[in-house]
């Protein structure tokens, strides 16, 4: 009887312990993992939207705007103490915008290096012929990133591949000079090669005219970085191969609507969306790390860009869907042509006629410490959000717009072939879409110096492309290359960002949260012992 | 001494003297099962002559007239038994449930304290129904050498962070919490990894039906838990009925809790004056004059005339709940046969929080049983239901900020509408302060109190053992656990418009339910025999645990009623919310091995082992094996120790041992996708998957390596008792989430790295007497000292910083890491001297009444070698560089002291707690002395603030946005945080039981009334120095950080507590 019991025991035992065993076979659920994913064409279109989403991340809030939009002599905060990103007073740890930045767009790259990386292995491909495709868009986003990157700080480390493995694979040094324009310059001649005219119905995603009019946009500015006018011909050559791919949509303001996105100026926009969490103060991609997704926000843009109360004197919806953080600088307010009906659809001036979510109004100039607010994207917004959402807006972010294009084709034109009638031509293009009459902005001619085009160039992309976030990239570049001279020429509309304004800002400092973890990366100069 | 040496001598010699011997002989044995039971001592009564039985449970024993034996052993009552004439004197024992604090309860098995040889601390029911307290292992604050507690806050439930002997890891330093043999889940919610949960994971127990809580200290006691055990093991062990009538026990008590200590802040006129000062040297420090652009003035709304100078808000009023009841009643039956016992009892808890909206209750209900069948078969059960309802204010994690964000409201603010005037719409009367003196804030107090969200936790614990003795000696053991617990979250916000709370909401319903479970199976063999002398106990065994757990949650907005009804049936939304999901899964499989050995009880021998294997690390790295050997020498044992009565029992002991940490982020070796976020393609969501972890294929778990020396010493018939050791706890390879550069694309990645160790020495001390025969009287002491060390960190990194905090090698993990403030510039000529400041900004070059930072460091040159970032020299400029060490988060030391008396009917019971050598951040008060103005309210100390006539070295100027960083990280944010606790007071009254006779029901009943945290000592400026960073109670690395969470209540309560 006893052996009976320990024959059974240990035949239990033996039973017990292999089936257990095989049972920590597990992964994780509800998840897709390396193995599972990244094998097909459907795996990889949904990857590659993977490596789009990372850009809601980005532009999602204030933190872009600091960044990209805010410090420049067309936007001022709304109160009067200071601003340490809009008065230049940056240093590597005092604006959340600097590191903010820096991390999104590192974080859209390694999504990208994510698909190059699986692409080629890929099996699951019914059509090996669609690879292409994917790796333009790819690189196209990795470009993307790595340009913003550029122009914010300098020499940042390039990020191509994959990295993952000992924390020593994370620790990459600044890159070399040029190093980075290089690798955006070839990611966007893959890019332009590899993929296709048209992504037919999918609009938002890069196609072959995409990737060229970064391109241009990329010689020109490293035209002007690397004050070298030899890249002024890439430009030109690169811009001119985008002309009538596009057309100039008739209403200016269509450009900023929220029902006519994706229009046949677009070039190439941001597709805002709402994201799966149910958190609209967040990101759409927000605790993706901790495994959990919780954020749904779109774009802030609106609740920034909407005016709030000042001294007392409130907007309708202030507080709620207007936090009056963005007021319009007294220089831009004079910049405008008298009549330019391009004013009304960029800026608020007292009386103008402002839709709220309650209803319409006209605007006070009384809410604004500056008398004006922007009315770009604001103004053909959509005002009436989703119960709960007063904060976020679905209206795309336009980051190339083909009025751009041209302006820039006229400025590669006018500084790498002294071509001012070749400026004239695509200046007047965007001058007589905004007025068809010719009467209120008149025609530029063709026949005035070098000098007047060159203002007559400055002055349209300033009212043209106003509070789309290229004004400070301009005068960086423009800086460098020394057509103007920042400061003497610009007024910031703020006296201590005047005041302030140095050299050391045509770059960010490194964020020092990201040298504190890397021995290897060093300090932009500027900001080395400052 | 040497006087109670002699008298004991004589008295010795006296007995011998006059009495008349003869030898009894006799077997003594356990009257559950026969067996013989070595070690048990035999007195004869009133002296201290006596002996021991052998291993076979036999003794010999001269005896003069009248003699009466006195058996005692550790876990059995003691008898006397009259000799008379008899020559020989068997006895069959009887266990003592009474004096089960004696047994301890160890891995897998109970073993008595004289024959331990492990390192294990436990405390018994008394100890744990003392404090009032929601969740029990905040019982163990300042109780055992080693173990410090610390709550997370002073909300009904909120986790408490549980630290054994140090802090050993960078990552999850919670110990593993096993309740009757179930190796629990860390999450209710969903039974997976979760470092900063809501609640408790024990507080759904009911304290009163612990028995006993053990705590495995060292690699020896814990090594049977294997890769999970590193942080040390806490055992919980639930009551069982004893052999007897049914008795009814029937306990309650009622209570008030207030703050502590409350803050003051400044008055309007304070307020107005600290912002007119601020604007004046800011407009001062930009040469600015009135007209300019970025002059600051005096919002209208601040000016003189206006009404708003007239109000003046005690906004902290408001926020705080005065005499807080707290509520427990706990009824239970216990009894048994031979054959059978049963314990079942019915637990009610409530209480409030210090703070609106925070309360709790809980409902238990427990059933415990066994069964004896025949000689060798034995089985029974283990059940407990638990109800839990924490209603979780506006916030919906801890009390997060809720007390600060509601204090610091600027006093010219409004809480209510003024009713003469309503604001249209207000539907609440509350006052938004719409845009007064410029400003946006929500009124915290009133959406704190409209919101109705609450966390509801079901959850069942329980199981079945059979037990079957095979042979004489050999025992086989299965048991089946589970633990199930179902989570129904759900959170509802009325909706609000800006005139009301300041900001608009939309009204929303949010609901979450989750499920979680853990299903147990293990099986062991023992083998306990003698061989003569030689006494073993084998036990090996096979456990396998699996965890699963799922979440689904959804809402909507829009209701078109804010009737409960309605809204509480999501479909009922005018916009549906998303729907999410999350689930998870784990287990753990492990091999079990013990032999204990002794021999003639004197030479103790302890070899443990467990083979681990566990699900969330890749195949190669999933199974580990941890090894541990313990040994004892009971000295007193020994015949040349029987002439020092002096010494009652002296045992000497070491331990080393191996064990695992396992508790990381699950599948870190994986690289996963996520299949959110989405990407709109024209306009259509479309679903984008997108990488959320940085892969580290050969991430495992860390290993503890412990090593343990000690003695127990008893002296004077065991009225005094000393325990002391000294351990040594080295984590290798310790699991951390290491923050790397972003340009990973991710901030960071899971890594097996460096090495940390804790070394300290553990004092216990007792002393146990009476006077003569009234007076009870009994205090015990316990002081461990920590020396927690970063040992190495990765190749070629020697330290990582997480925002304030850093760690760094040769230092304690996580210190606080930043500026030395020196004093404060008091002249213009001293600040235009200052170093440039590369934090600051050249263009904010301080002025005089702005802080003083020491220059420390400069950059590493360019040649330095790999891994060092400083030049350890002061470079003349004020650099991120000179951010250094301003204190630590890891005490030094701490103790606790508790005294037990008792007179006749009456006890009294004192329990102090503290710990010292540590510091805090005052974050609270950073908030609160900003110095800028208009904005957040700032405390009263902030009227101690620099200026001309007041030119103090300890606080800078005010000055509107603080151009020069005054308010960055530095040391004048840092306080100690050394405190001695009056954890709880108690005075009972137990009614004689005489009187109690004339109720013919009534056996027992006695009245308490207590006190807890009556006043602490303590140089800490802030609410409550036991503090821990909101929403981290399991991992040390931005600890110690005050935001002003709520404080350990003050408690005086009255209670009362029956049998029948």
């Amino acid at each position: 009887m006893k052996k009976l019991y320990i024959s059974i025991l240990c035949l239990t035992l033996c039973l017990i312990h292999t089936s257990c065993e095989k049972q920590l076979d597990l992964g994780p659920v509800g998840q897709l993992s390396e193995d599972s994913f990244y094998n097909n064409e459907r795996d990889f279109e949904a990857g590659t939207y993977g490596v789009y989403s990372a850009l809601l991340s980005l532009m999602w809030n204030d933190q872009w705007l600091n960044a990209e939009y805010r410090p420049d002599d067309d936007i001022i905060p709304p109160n009067n103490s200071a601003d340490t990103n809009e008065d230049f007073d940056w240093t590597p740890t005092n604006d959340g915008s600097i590191a903010f930045l820096w991390n999104a767009c590192y974080m859209g790259i390694a999504r990208a290096n994510v698909v190059l990386d699986r692409l080629p292995t890929a099996a699951g491909f019914a059509d090996e012929t669609q690879k292409p495709r994917f790796e333009g868009e790819a690189k196209f986003l990795r470009a993307y990133f790595h340009f913003l990157l550029a122009v914010h700080y300098g020499t940042p480390p390039v990020v191509d591949r994959v990295i993952n493995g000992p924390v020593e694979a994370t620790k990459l040094p600044n890159s070399d000079p040029g190093q980075i324009w290089d690798l955006i310059i070839s990611d966007l001649s893959d890019a332009q090669s590899m993929l296709p005219e048209s992504q037919g119905d999918d609009l938002g995603r890069a196609n072959s005219n995409t990737a060229t009019a970064l391109l241009g946009k990329v010689f020109l500015y490293r035209a002007q970085w690397d004050n070298n006018a030899a890249y002024y011909q890439n430009a030109k050559t690169e811009l001119s191969k985008v002309v009538g791919k596009y057309t100039l949509a008739e209403n200016y303001g269509d450009n900023f609507s929220a029902t006519a996105e994706n229009n046949p100026e677009s070039v190439f926009e941001v597709q805002f969306i709402w994201g799966t969490g149910d958190n609209t103060w967040l990101p759409t991609d927000f605790g993706l790390s901790e495994d959990q997704n919780v954020g749904s926000g779109a774009s802030q843009r609106s609740v920034h860009f909407r005016p709030g109360c000042f001294n007392g004197v409130c907007a309708p919806g202030a507080n709620d869907s207007g936090y009056g953080n963005t007021h319009i600088t007294a220089p831009l307010q004079g910049e405008y042509e008298a009549g330019d009906p391009r004013r009304v659809e960029s800026i608020y001036l007292n009386g103008d006629e402002y839709v709220h979510s309650g209803g319409e109004t006209t605007f006070n100039s009384a809410w604004s410490v500056s008398g004006s607010t922007p009315a770009k994207y604001i103004k053909h917004d959509d005002p009436n959000m989703p119960p709960g959402r007063p904060n976020a807006t679905l209206n795309n972010e336009r980051v190339i717009r083909y009025a751009d294009v041209l302006l820039m084709l006229a400025e590669a034109k006018l500084l790498g072939d002294n071509d001012v009638s070749g400026a004239a031509e695509h200046i007047n293009e965007i001058r007589h879409r905004a007025d068809p009459t010719d009467a209120i902005l008149v025609p530029r001619s063709a026949g005035a110096t070098k000098q007047q085009m060159w203002a007559f160039l400055m002055h349209e992309r300033r009212v043209e492309l106003a509070i789309e976030g290229h004004r400070y990239h301009d005068l960086v570049r423009w800086h460098r290359a020394g057509l103007i001279n920042i400061k003497t020429d610009i007024n910031f509309g703020r006296g201590p960002a005047n005041a302030n304004w140095s050299d050391k800002n045509l770059i960010r400092p490194i964020p020092q949260g990201e040298l504190d973890v890397n021995s290897n990366l060093k300090q932009n100069d500027p900001y080395v012992g400052g | 001494m040497k006087i109670f040496l002699l008298l004991t001598i004589c008295s010795l010699s006296v007995v011998i003297g006059i009495a008349q011997q003869r030898n009894v002989t006799g077997r003594v044995t356990d009257s559950s099962d026969d067996s013989p039971l070595p070690g048990v001592s035999v007195l004869l009564k009133g002296t201290s002559t006596g002996t021991t039985t052998d291993g076979n449970g036999n003794y010999t024993l001269a005896v003069g007239e009248s003699a009466v034996l006195v058996f005692s052993f550790i876990g059995f009552e003691t008898q006397e038994i009259v000799v008379g004439t008899r020559s020989t004197v068997d006895l069959a024992m009887n266990g003592s449930i009474s004096q089960l604090s004696e047994v301890v309860v160890i891995g897998y098995g109970e073993k008595s304290r004289a024959m331990l040889t492990e390192s294990i601390g436990t405390i018994d029911s008394k100890a744990i129904t003392q404090m009032p307290v929601a969740t029990p292992e905040a019982a163990l604050q300042g109780r055992i050498s080693g173990v410090q507690i610390t709550s997370v806050d002073g909300t009904p439930g909120s986790p408490v962070a549980v630290r054994i002997r140090g802090v050993g890891t960078v990552g999850n330093t919670a110990p593993l919490y096993v309740i009757d043999g179930v190796p629990v889940m860390t999450s209710l919610v969903n039974g997976n990894f979760d470092t900063s949960p809501n609640a408790s994971i024990l507080s759904t127990l009911n304290p009163s039906d612990i028995e006993s809580m053990s705590v495995l200290k060292d690699a020896s006691a814990a090594a049977v838990y294997g890769v999970r055990a590193a942080n040390g093991v806490v055992l919980i062990t639930t009551k069982r009925g004893k052999t007897g009538v049914p008795k009814v026990a029937f306990d309650t008590y009622f209570g008030v809790q207030n703050f502590p200590k409350l803050p003051k802040w400044t008055n309007t006129g304070q307020y107005v004056a600290l912002t007119e000062e601020a604007n004046a040297n800011y407009n001062s420090y930009r040469s600015l004059n009135p007209g300019d652009a970025g002059y600051l003035t005096m919002h209208p709304d601040l000016q003189p005339g206006s009404p708003y100078l007239n109000v003046n808000t005690d906004w902290q009023d408001a926020a705080t709940v005065s005499n807080a009841p707290i509520f427990n009643s706990n009824l239970s039956v216990s009894g048994g046969t031979e054959a059978t016992n049963y314990f079942i009892s019915l637990g009610y808890f409530d209480q409030e929080a210090l703070i609106p909206n925070w309360d709790m209750s809980r409902y238990t209900f427990r059933a415990n049983s066994d069964y004896k069948v025949g000689k060798r078969f034995k089985f029974g059960q283990t059940f407990t239901l638990s109800y839990q309802d924490t209603k979780r204010g506006s916030n919906n994690q801890g009390d997060g900020f809720i007390f600060s964000s509601i204090a610091n409201m600027p006093p010219f603010m409004s809480i209510y509408d003024d009713p003469n005037n309503p604001i249209p719409g207000n539907r609440y009367g509350f006052n938004g302060n719409l845009d007064v003196a410029g400003l946006t804030m929500q009124n915290q107090y009133g959406v704190n109190t409209i919101v109705d969200n609450h966390d509801r936790y079901y959850r069942l614990l329980g199981g079945i053992y059979a037990e079957l003795e095979i042979l004489k000696g050999l025992r086989f053991r299965s048991a089946a656990n589970l633990d199930f617990s179902y989570s129904n979250n759900t959170g509802w916000n009325p909706g609000y418009t800006a005139p009301e709370m300041g900001i608009a909401r939309p009204q929303a319903y949010n609901v979450t339910r989750g499920e979680a479970y853990t299903q147990v199976f293990t099986n062991t063999l023992t083998y306990t025999n003698n061989f003569g002398d030689h006494n073993l106990n084998v036990l090996a065994g096979f456990e396998f645990q699996k965890l699963r757990g799922s979440e689904l949650g959804g809402g909507g907005e829009d209701f078109l009623s804010t009737d409960p009804d309605y809204y509480t049936s999501v479909k009922n939304a005018g916009t549906l919310r998303p729907v999410y999901s999350s689930v998870s899964n784990n287990a753990f499989a492990g091999y079990i091995g013990r032999v204990s050995y002794d021999y003639k009880t004197k030479y103790l021998l302890t070899v443990s082992v467990r083979r681990d294997g566990t699900a969330q690390f890749a195949e190669a790295n999933r199974w580990g094996t941890f090894p541990s050997v313990s040994a004892a020498w009971r000295i007193s044992q020994e015949p040349f120790f029987s002439d020092v009565t002096l010494v009652s029992d002296l045992k000497l002991r070491a331990s080393w041992g191996q064990l695992g940490n396992s508790q990381t982020f699950p599948f870190p070796h994986l690289s996963r996708f996520s299949a959110t976020p989405d990407y709109g393609v024209g306009n259509t969501g479309a679903q984008a998957p997108a990488p959320v972890n940085y892969v580290n294929p050969s991430i495992q778990w860390e290993t503890v390596e412990t090593l343990d020396f000690g003695f127990d010493l008893s002296l004077f018939e065991n009225k005094v008792s000393l325990l002391a050791t000294y351990y040594d706890r080295r984590t290798k390879d310790f699991l951390f989430s290491l923050p790397i550069p972003a340009v990973a694309g991710f901030t960071r990645m899971p890594v097996n790295a460096g090495e940390v160790s804790n070394r300290g020495i553990e004092l216990e001390l007792g002393y146990n007497t009476t006077f003569g025969n009234d007076v009870t009287f009994n205090i015990t002491g316990n002081f461990t000292t920590v020396r927690n060390r970063l040992e190495s960190l990765a190749e070629g990194i020697e330290e990582f910083s997480s925002g304030d905090y850093r760690t760094a090698v040769g230092y304690p993990i996580g210190y606080f890491y930043g500026y030395q403030m020196t004093g404060v510039y008091q002249t213009p000529a001293d600040a235009t001297a200052a170093l440039p400041d590369d934090f600051a900004g050249a263009t904010n070059r301080p002025g005089a009444g702005d802080a003083i930072f020491q220059d420390n460091n400069g950059p590493a040159s360019d040649d330095a070698p790999a891994g060092q970032q400083f030049s350890n020299a002061p470079d003349g400029r004020i650099t991120p560089e000179d951010r250094t060490f301003l204190g630590k988060t890891i005490p030094g030391y701490f103790y606790g002291l508790s005294i037990n008396a008792g007179y006749k009917g009456f006890d009294l019971s004192i329990l102090f707690q503290g710990v010292g050598d540590v510091q805090i951040y005052n974050a609270f008060r950073r908030d609160g002395e900003s110095l800028v103005g208009l904005g957040r309210n700032n405390l009263s100390t902030s009227q101690n603030r620099w200026t001309d006539d007041n030119p103090t070295n300890d606080m800078p100027r005010a000055i509107a946005s603080d151009p020069y960083q005054n308010g960055r990280f530095s040391s004048r944010w840092i306080e100690d945080g050394d405190f001695l606790r009056l954890r709880n007071i108690q005075i009972g009254y137990t009614l004689p039981s005489l009187l109690l006779e004339k109720t013919k029901a009534i056996t027992r009943a006695r009245v308490y009334v207590a006190g807890s945290n009556l006043f602490k000592i303590t140089n800490y400026s802030g609410l409550d120095p036991e503090v821990m960073t909101f929403g981290t109670s399991s991992t040390h690395v931005q600890a110690n950080t005050d935001q002003a969470n709520i404080p350990q209540p003050r408690i005086i309560q009255a209670g009362i507590q029956l049998e029948f």
